[in-house]
């Protein structure tokens, strides 16, 4: 009876340190599971954070590369042709009737200081990479500048809410580059007349948006999605910085591009 | 000399020079301290035995009860460091430790004395050192950081002692029935297997410890 007893004690003490010896063995293996998908969700962090820096890189190239092309525009279209018609001026001068001449020397004097003013605001594109350090606002006033200038365009430009004192460069960079993104493809592809555009300053979100009176398009066609790059970049864009855009249009009704963004 | 070697005497003189030769050189004091606390761990064992084998004595468990406290002044400290590099307030955790550790010891004194083992006191601080080491598995999990695992020497340090402290609980809890069967060959078997596992742990901690700890930053 004794002896049973005995028996029925260790046998208790063994499967209790059986099983208790166990236990660790699983904790130590769920540990390296858990710590395995900790390193695969870092690696795909660390991918997505590498695809950010890559597209906030590709936005600041491209947008030297439209201050590039607006430049080029300009000086060909603008200046150039100021410049032209000054010395055009100034070379019919003839010395002895003064009186006619004096009016032509004012008149290419005029030339020259439109001249002086389009080479300042040239100066000003120049300085792209600066456009954004004064905020998302001053850069969308420089962009309907340009925009009002070709005279084709009436653009309305408001503002709601305060400006946050602690943005986000980066997220200012991308909306900017998506703001000049959907007014290429109005100025293209829209033969818009009117443009608005609304910037408006929420609780922790911002949202962009911008319509035009233009021709309008299907937005499910298929031609749309395969030719539309622009279309799918503004989509992508807005989806790196953790937002998204709604862009809505119908043949005749012109195009509305919302963009809601987390911000700062 | 060799009656007071037994198999787990030698397996911890093993580690004891493992450490001796990994962490002689280490930058953490509390690492160093490792080294120290092996040799009392050997020198309690070599005593242990020579208190019965050559001096003659009917027990060696008041020098295990005066072994609980420099155990518990390691084990403590060790996971006080470890807890250090997750939070800061692990000084509470530890405190708490140290307050278990002194009522369930006075308790255990005043029931039996001095000469008999406290095993009560043993019991509770076991289950202590199985809730730090379940924490420090806890912290592990939760920080944003990934820890190469395989080759972290506090992880294979806290795995040892889990594996030792949790496996000896059956044993502390049964103690007083297997010492009163008078067979304590189950028992002997239970812990020379969990001292191997116990100081295979540690002993690739230390290893660890000298030459691959790593940690990725997040």
């Amino acid at each position: 009876m004794q002896k049973m007893g005995n028996v029925s004690i260790k046998s208790l003490v063994l499967i209790t340190t059986l099983v208790f010896s166990m236990a660790p063995v699983f904790i130590v293996i769920y540990i390296s599971v858990y710590n395995k998908r900790k390193k695969k969700d870092l690696e795909e962090k660390a991918q997505m954070t590498l695809t950010f820096e890559a597209e906030i890189a590709k936005a600041q190239l491209e947008m030297q590369e439209q201050t590039m092309q607006t430049i080029g525009a300009d000086l060909h279209d603008n200046i150039g042709q100021l410049l032209g018609l000054t010395s055009l001026t100034l070379g019919s001068i003839e010395e002895p009737d003064l009186a006619h001449s004096q009016h032509k020397i004012d008149a290419a004097l005029d030339l020259t200081k439109k001249s002086i003013k389009e080479m300042r605001l040239l100066g000003k594109l120049l300085q792209g990479d600066q456009l954004m350090t004064q905020g998302l606002n001053e850069a969308i006033g420089h962009a309907i500048n340009w925009v009002e200038k070709s005279g084709h365009y009436e653009v309305l430009y408001t503002v709601e809410g305060e400006e946050p004192a602690t943005g986000d460069k980066n997220k200012d960079l991308i909306v900017f580059r998506i703001l000049q993104e959907t007014l290429n493809n109005t100025i293209k592809h829209a033969y818009a007349t009117q443009i608005a555009i609304k910037l408006t300053y929420q609780d922790n979100s911002l949202q962009l948006q911008i319509t035009d009176n233009g021709t309008g398009f299907y937005t499910g066609s298929p031609s749309i999605k395969q030719k539309g790059m622009g279309l799918l970049n503004i989509h992508k864009r807005a989806g790196i910085i953790g937002g998204k855009a709604v862009i809505s249009s119908n043949p005749g009704e012109g195009t509305c591009t919302d963009i809601f963004i987390p911000y700062p | 000399m060799f009656k007071l070697l037994s198999l787990n005497t030698i397996i911890e003189l093993i580690c004891f020079l493992i450490s001796a030769f990994c962490l002689i050189k280490d930058g953490s004091k509390i690492w160093k301290t490792q080294i120290f606390y092996l040799a009392i761990i050997c020198f309690t064992e070599i005593l242990g035995r020579s208190l019965i084998k050559q001096m003659h004595y009917k027990s060696n468990y008041w020098l295990y009860n005066i072994f609980l406290v420099f155990e518990l002044a390691f084990v403590c400290s060790m996971f006080y460091y470890l807890f250090q590099s997750f939070f800061k307030k692990g000084k509470y955790v530890i405190l708490s430790g140290i307050i278990l550790f002194a009522g369930s010891y006075t308790y255990d004194l005043a029931t039996h004395g001095f000469w008999e083992f406290n095993n009560f006191c043993n019991t509770v601080i076991s289950i202590f050192y199985c809730f730090c080491c379940l924490y420090y598995f806890y912290l592990l999990l939760k920080d944003e950081r990934y820890f190469a695992i395989l080759k972290l020497a506090p992880f294979w340090w806290v795995t040892g002692a889990f594996f030792y402290y949790f496996g000896s609980t059956a044993c502390d809890i049964y103690f007083d029935s297997l010492v009163s069967i008078q067979d304590h060959s189950l028992r002997k078997i239970i812990i020379l297997l969990l001292n191997i596992i116990l100081y295979s742990c540690w002993s690739y901690s230390f290893i660890c410890r000298k030459w691959v700890t790593s940690v990725s930053k997040a």
